[in-house]
Order: structure tokens, then sequence, then C-alpha cells
């Protein structure tokens, strides 16, 4: 309506034999381009939440460096769902030197005072779960794990 | 003039909405979030990305298969067609919510590893948790 308007306006001046120069923007036609700019940036802003991962070995036993060296004894680490929250779990850890674990800053703890008994590129970490574990609490077992520097995690199937 | 840019903005839009939507692999999960900061990856990048579904079922690419009461067959062949069109030694990315058995998801790593993949990826919330 009001880009008519100006058409309007500017055509009653010309008829006046005055000279009609119209400044007036075309509205209608400014409010498409402002909206398909619109449409154009929402677009490539996209509204995925960002997300990052975490790299899981899947295939078998690496190869051991010196084949006369026996594999270090895996460390299994059983994971043990006690509530809906991300800190709802329990630990049960076999193998590792020192006291027992329980909890996950306990095995973080323990995991930094092993650092010299350990290897990291050699010692084998078992994550094991009840099939209804929830993945979050399986998932924050291994990033404890993996932060500390150890690469050989693997999930052992659920039973 | 101004129809003239009316209509290629609307032809580029046209056509990004359907790169968008024809490459969109990821279904909408509450990822878990972790406690400290983990090494961030880019997980943007050409993956084979199997989303593990709250519903039920595991959805590659746009088709879903069953994961009840085992794997579907046809997801292992779908994800061996995928990692041969991908270059070698491309991962695998696993995305399940944070509230998922672990049961469901080692079913879908255990897909990966069955196809081919050496290594899988597990999707995590970029945020970390206080």
């Amino acid at each position: 309506m009001t880009a008519r308007s100006f058409e309007i306006t500017a055509t009653r001046r010309r008829r006046n034999g005055r000279a009609a120069t119209s400044l007036a923007p075309r509205l209608a036609s400014m409010i498409d381009v402002v909206f398909l700019l619109l449409m154009y940036f929402l677009l490539i802003a996209g509204f995925t939440k960002p997300e990052s991962s975490l790299d899981a070995e899947l295939a078998g036993e690496a190869p051991v460096a010196d084949p006369f060296d026996l594999p270090p004894q895996p460390i299994d680490v059983v994971v043990r769902t006690t509530g809906t929250g991300p800190d709802a779990f329990a630990l049960v850890v076999a193998g590792l030197p020192g006291d027992a674990v329980s909890d996950a800053e306990m095995l973080d703890a323990a995991l930094a005072s092993s650092d010299a008994v350990l290897s990291r590129t050699d010692q084998v970490f078992v994550v094991r779960a009840e099939p209804t574990t929830r993945w979050e609490h399986v998932l924050e077992t291994f990033n404890i794990i993996r932060r500390r520097g150890y690469e050989r995690v693997r999930f052992e199937e659920p039973k | 003039m101004t129809s003239m840019i009316d209509v290629v903005f609307l032809l580029i839009i046209f056509f990004m909405l359907v790169a968008q939507l024809s490459r969109q692999q990821r279904v909408e999960l509450d990822l878990a979030q972790l406690r400290d900061d983990t090494p961030a990856r880019d997980t943007r990048a050409e993956l084979a990305i199997v989303n593990v579904l709250p519903e039920g079922g595991v959805r590659l690419g746009a088709r879903t298969f069953d994961d009840a009461p085992t794997i579907d067959a046809a997801l292992i062949r779908h994800l061996v067609e995928t990692r041969d069109q991908l270059p070698q030694g491309t991962p695998a990315l696993v995305r399940a919510a944070r509230g998922e058995s672990y049961a469901r998801v080692h079913a879908a790593m255990r897909a990966a590893a069955d196809a081919g993949f050496s290594s899988v990826h597990l999707a995590i919330d970029a945020e970390p948790r206080e």
C-alpha cells in the first residue's frame, strides 16, 4: 500500500507539470530482498548443536613390539549405573595397582598415581557393563582412561 | 533488476536447501556431556554416521534398520557399501543419546567392526559438563 501511494504521488506530480523525481524506495521489493537475505543467513548458520567425538579401537589385538614380551595383563573396569544423573555410576576395577577403586574420581586418581608402572601404549583396559548401563556412564569412564593417555581401551560385549 | 536479484537468491536458497537435506545424516540426539574437556575432533567431515535412535532402530543415511533382537544384516551390507565409497581408514561415527543402553550402542559399534571399519568415533556434546 505504501509503495503504491508513493507511485500515485509521483504520477500526480508529473500530470501537474512539475519535475517529479521520485526518491521513494520500493518497499515491497526491499522487504522481498531482506527476507531472502534473512533466509540465506539462517540456512548458512544452521541449527545443529556443536558436537565432538572420542575415538575408540574396534580391531583385535595390536602387535606387541617384541614378540618375546608378554602382553601386560588387561585391567578390567566394570561400570554399573546407580541412577539417571551423569555421575550416578559405580566402578569395580580389577588389575590396577593400589587401593580399590569404586568411582570416577578414584579411578582418575589411581591412574594418575600408576603413571610410572603402566605403559600408555601397551596397557589394555577392558570396559565392561551390563546391557542396561547408561551410555553416558560408559563414555565417562572411557574418557577418564583416555584422558590419562592410555591408548588401548576396548568395550566388552555386554552380558 | 530487483526481480532478477530475487530470482537469483531464490535459486541459491533452493539449491542450498536441497544439498543440506540430502546431506542430513545426523538425527537430533541428546548427546552425552563429559565432565572434563576432551580433545575436540571435527565431526563435520564425511564419515559413515550410525545413529542409534531412541525410539528403536539404527539409522544410516536416510535408511533405518532394525536392531532388535539383533542388528539387521542389511545394515552391515549398507555399511560395507558406505565404507567402500569413503577414503581408506575413514572411521564410522556412532551417535547415541546419553541415556541409551550400552547394549544398543555396543551392537552399533559391533556392526561397524563387522563392516570392516577399523576405528569408530563416539559422538559427544562439544560443551563440557560443569
